[in-house]
């Protein structure tokens, strides 16, 4: 029954997808909410791509649901209202320009001729417009990808792998328009296998490895920075920082001489560390929280097989 | 569905593709309608067979062009990987399909169109003039020659279409249609034992929707066409046929 779903979250339900019988995606369940940028992390390989594609009903669950506001892609009443996609396998006919590929798909739409030469526009594809997408670059294809995916000003967003291709302005640019667009309340779904690009971005974070979630929450709950600390006695600095430190303050033993303090400041650390008469011959902040998370969620996993 | 229609009408005017086809139908089916007609001979058939004759060459290449249009408008999806975008404009995969049938089949009634009526327009005077007709060719049998020769390219876009949509490959769906068409259904209607088989074959039921000749074209003793009726209902068949294969088999399949 088709139907005009009320709410704009993105979810998954025990979803699973078998090839063969290889588990690409293997009993995933995680909620996207509107009004944030999330992104979904994993390792090449994870079944990022094939997630995105059982949402939007180009691949078919073998078990489980994947949902956009309550209803499976090919039920919503005008998915192309809904849903803009950017995908990475979206291919152009290379004998169309770039502004009939826009007003073919549009056709069914009621998106008028204007708004597409404002998106192309928007896109910075007005000069090639009318040119044929053979003689596009990899940044053009993927401009063009964006245009269409915005065409109609949809709700929910889902990217895959959106930055592939683009120039450092380009990425610039799109950051910008994602976190425009969960500003005014939409949903935004980025796929991303690049942890540094995703932590400036994303608010909260699904990450998945063979096919299985490994952590859905918000970065913030992560701890955006760590400090690493390099003292003469280890074992006394931590001593000192727990004693100071409160319930969230979590510490982890590098080398026999190096810690890793999460929740409490370098500052903090410094002032203790003087108080308590400890030298410390190297203190810094480390901002790449996301992959430290990333890697120890799924290093144990991929080791091989002893 | 209307929106569905919408996005495959536009598709084929966007590109050059369909544009070319067309006019590569035309140009091959002028030409053998030419060669046919210089070549005949008063002593071979009666004067509409003569007529009929020299428009069947032209309709048969014509077809030939707009089958491999219609695998184009499904294979050439898979080819440049525009299927993602449209399923994601049209998911429900059914929908797709029978709007690509219609279109694609309005496509070939107006290449059947242009190329039946210029075919006709050389070979009729030409023949007249040559005392070949002998002033008996009938208004009916020309009539059922022109309908039927159009219906017979629209259907057969048609057929294109729900064969590219079953094997998915451009070159696989393009190859296969030639060899069905030049070999296999020439072979079945050359051998005496598999020869009553041939008027049920697409090639068939063309010959028996289009031209007034009880028997088939191609050999002496040609087996007996089909009711002209009967002969569209069974081309449309198998478009139909095949497309619910296709549903239910290589269409299902994840697009990736």
């Amino acid at each position: 029954m088709p139907s005009s779903p009320s709410s704009c979250e993105v979810s998954v339900h025990g979803l699973t997808k078998r090839f063969g019988h290889r588990p690409a995606v293997d009993d995933l369940t995680f909620t996207v909410d509107p009004g944030q940028i999330t992104g979904f992390l994993g390792p090449n390989g994870a079944g990022k791509t094939t997630t995105l594609r059982m949402l939007l009903g180009l691949v078919r669950p073998t078990a489980g649901a994947a949902l956009i506001g309550g209803y499976r892609y090919e039920d919503l009443e005008a998915p192309s209202h809904m849903v803009g996609a950017l995908l990475e396998a979206n291919g152009f006919h290379p004998g169309r320009s770039g502004r009939d590929h826009l007003r073919t798909y549009a056709a069914g739409t009621g998106v008028s001729d204007g708004r597409i030469d404002e998106i192309l526009e928007a896109v910075g594809l007005t000069q090639a417009a009318r040119q044929h997408v053979r003689g596009y670059s990899l940044g053009m294809r993927q401009r063009l990808g964006v245009a269409s995916a915005l065409l109609t000003d949809p709700p929910v967003l889902i990217c895959d792998e959106p930055t592939n291709g683009l120039d450092p302005e380009g990425i610039r640019w799109l950051r910008w328009l994602l976190r425009e667009r969960a500003a005014r309340g939409h949903t935004v779904l980025v796929s991303s296998h690049l942890l540094a690009e995703m932590q400036q971005l994303v608010d909260s974070v699904v990450i998945i490895n063979r096919g299985r979630l490994v952590y859905d929450g918000a970065v913030n709950a992560i701890g955006m920075s760590s400090v690493r600390v390099t003292s003469r006695d280890a074992a006394a600095l931590q001593a000192a920082v727990m004693a100071e430190g409160g319930t969230q303050t979590r510490i982890e033993s590098v080398d026999d001489t190096t810690l890793r303090v999460h929740g409490v400041s370098a500052d903090t650390i410094g002032v203790l560390a003087l108080r308590a008469g400890i030298v410390v011959t190297q203190l810094v902040t480390e901002s790449s929280n996301l992959e430290q998370l990333f890697f120890s969620l799924t290093a144990a996993e991929n080791e091989p097989a002893a | 569905m209307t929106a569905a229609l919408r996005i495959e009408l536009r598709k084929l005017t966007t590109t050059r593709t369909w544009w070319a086809l067309a006019l590569a139908a035309v140009a091959v089916a002028v030409l053998v309608t030419v060669l046919t007609v210089a070549g005949s001979d008063a002593s071979e058939h009666p004067p509409l067979d003569i007529f009929t004759g020299a428009l069947i060459g032209g309709v048969q290449t014509a077809y030939m062009l707009t089958a491999i249009a219609g695998i184009s408008s499904v294979a050439g999806e898979y080819r440049h990987r525009t299927a993602t975008a449209s399923y994601l404009a049209v998911p429900h995969r059914g929908r797709l399909l029978t709007a690509k049938l219609l279109v694609l089949a309005g496509y070939g009634l107006v290449v059947g169109v242009v190329v039946v009526g210029i075919c006709s327009a050389i070979a009729a005077p030409w023949l007249a003039s040559r005392d070949l007709l002998n002033g008996t060719l009938s208004a009916s049998g020309v009539a059922r020659a022109v309908i039927g020769g159009t219906a017979a390219i629209a259907v057969m876009t048609a057929v294109g279409v729900a064969v590219g949509a079953l094997l998915r490959s451009q070159i696989v769906a393009v190859g296969a249609l030639l060899i069905y068409l030049f070999a296999i259904e020439q072979t079945i209607n050359s051998i005496s034992l598999t020869r009553p088989v041939y008027p049920y074959l697409p090639g068939g039921a063309v010959q028996a929707l289009a031209f007034s000749g009880h028997r088939a074209f191609g050999s002496p003793t040609g087996a007996e066409l089909l009711n002209p009726w009967l002969a569209a209902l069974l081309l449309v068949g198998y478009a139909v046929v095949i497309t619910a294969i296709a549903l239910r088999t290589s269409v299902r399949r994840d697009v990736s």
